[in-house]
């Protein structure tokens, strides 16, 4: 008796269509999951903007949506002729504000506030410093200044203090004398 | 209702594709099959896109966006080019292409309720071989013998038309141009539309069409869903004529005569489409039989699994 005559053939045959059409199935839907996921990855990648993260319009969206009072910084920017250029929050709740000089061709500065805790390693990256010193930044207020070099060569400079039960931070490339004025003038606001 | 509607597209293109490739990687060659999958990829556009937006409305939250989805299309709009942002130029654009792809059938489709309503008034008495060849079929698919009606044309009119009863009507032009054998696997042909209720399903898919006619994979999947109910119908007919070969031969020469009539360059164009999809489903009679349909089971996982896969896409 041949093995097609035999009476498993129609079972075996049948017991393979039925495991060939689920692999099809499983294996269909298991790419298209991994193809979505990818192409999301590829559009933040290709926008610049990491998952989780939100631009916002305005200040006072910002405000809005983390609850992060932005007053002492909104009068700082004034004093210091600075304008928010990218503004971008999470919904720890922590927002990331770029800054730039509307006068002098002058390297951003980024303002960091986080209500909770720690700032958030995708509005802020981390840096490996080389240099941390402790100043002061008015009446009982200390805050810690980190200096790191990149590649490249560029020099970068991280104030951060404790506000409340949050943290701020600045960074910037440029002279660490406008770092701390600034940082100075948002904590003068500060409650 | 924007965002409904980019949902609609975007959960209409995930599904036709995974469709697509399930057909192709499974090797689902009957008609049977095929037809419902594709209604399935319909169905996921037309009806699950509309029905999580009004049950979990939840999932638009930015924390679900976030947190759980597989794509997002906040993310497409983000991408900003000359102030243009990608995600609404992308949902536009696909919506021009729906609506170009649904006039692109409606026209013809109007056109032929309108000749068919200008030869309705000129009805003739129905030869008897003509009978005898609508009640084999009948019998043959073992469903009572339909009405009938012949119109005095001498254009080729074949067509199995009625929701409830279904009625068939012929010409006599038809009469002419086939030949005993092909007529028996032609009248076969729209017997065994009668009795699956294609009419029926042909205008809830026309419906479908004309509610999200701005939707490009309602538009494709919905003409596939079409194609595979005629290849159906030829397969029954094929079964019923006993040969694969008169049906292919009737089909051809029905559309050897219906571009013979349409002389007109522009409306050569129109039928340029419908006359591919026939010689498509004359080389599929002539070819390999269809596998067999694939376990039930099959499209009950697919439906759950593209069902899971687009709630965790948000458009």
């Amino acid at each position: 008796m041949s093995f097609m005559a035999s009476p498993l053939a129609p079972n075996s045959d049948h017991r393979g269509r039925h495991c060939r059409a689920s692999w099809v199935v499983l294996w269909v839907l298991a790419g298209t999951a991994l193809a979505l996921r990818t192409a999301d990855a590829l559009a933040s990648m290709a926008a610049g903007i990491p998952r989780g993260v939100h631009p916002c319009t305005s200040l006072a969206q910002a405000e809005a949506r983390t609850g992060i009072r932005l007053d002492p910084l909104r009068r700082a920017l004034d004093d210091q002729h600075l304008a928010a250029q990218e503004i971008l929050r999470t919904d720890l709740p922590a927002v990331a504000i770029t800054l730039h000089r509307s006068e002098k061709a002058q390297d951003p500065i980024s303002y960091f506030h986080s209500a909770t805790g720690e700032i958030p390693d995708v509005l802020r990256s981390p840096l490996p410093a080389f240099h941390e010193i402790a100043v002061s930044l008015g009446p009982d207020r200390t805050a810690s200044l980190k200096a790191a070099a990149l590649a490249d060569g560029s020099v970068w400079q991280d104030v951060e203090w404790t506000d409340g039960n949050g943290r701020a931070a600045l960074r910037s490339r440029g002279r660490t004398v406008e770092l701390l004025r600034l940082a100075r003038r948002i904590v003068e606001g500060s409650p | 209702m924007g965002r409904a509607a980019a949902e609609s597209i975007l959960h209409g293109l995930v599904a036709a594709l995974a469709v697509m490739a399930m057909l192709s990687a499974g090797r689902l060659r009957a008609p049977d099959t095929r037809l419902r999958f594709w209604l399935l990829a319909v169905g996921c556009s037309a009806v699950l896109a509309p029905l999580l937006g009004l049950l979990v409305p939840a999932r638009q939250s930015e924390a679900f966006r976030d947190q759980w989805a597989l794509f997002s299309g906040d993310r497409l709009s983000l991408l900003v080019w000359h102030g243009i942002s990608a995600g609404p130029a992308c949902a536009l654009l696909l919506a021009l292409v729906g609506f170009l792809v649904y006039l692109r059938d409606l026209v013809p489709f109007l056109l032929d309720i309108g000749r068919g309503q200008k030869w309705a008034c000129d009805t003739t008495t129905v030869p008897a071989g003509l009978s005898a060849s609508v009640a084999k079929a009948a019998a043959a698919c073992a469903m009572p013998i339909p009405r009938l009606r012949v119109l005095a044309t001498r254009h080729p009119v074949l067509v199995c038309r009625g929701l409830r009863r279904p009625i068939i009507v012929a010409s006599t032009g038809l009469l002419n141009i086939l030949s005993k054998g092909e007529l028996d696997a032609a009248i076969a042909h729209e017997i065994a539309h009668a009795k699956l209720h294609d009419p029926a399903l042909g205008w809830v898919l026309m419906l479908v069409r004309g509610i999200f006619c701005f939707n490009p994979s309602v538009q494709l999947c919905a003409r596939a869903a079409a194609h595979e109910i005629e290849r159906r119908a030829d397969e029954s007919a094929a079964r019923a004529a006993s040969s694969r070969e008169s049906v292919a031969r009737s089909l051809r020469k029905l559309a050897d005569a219906s571009r013979d009539a349409a002389r007109a360059p522009h409306l050569r164009a129109w039928h340029g489409f419908r006359l591919a999809a026939i010689e498509q489903r004359c080389q599929s009679l002539q070819g390999t039989h269809p596998s067999d349909p694939a376990p039930r089971w099959t499209l009950a996982a697919a439906t759950v699994g593209l069902a899971l896969v687009l709630f965790f896409t948000v458009a």
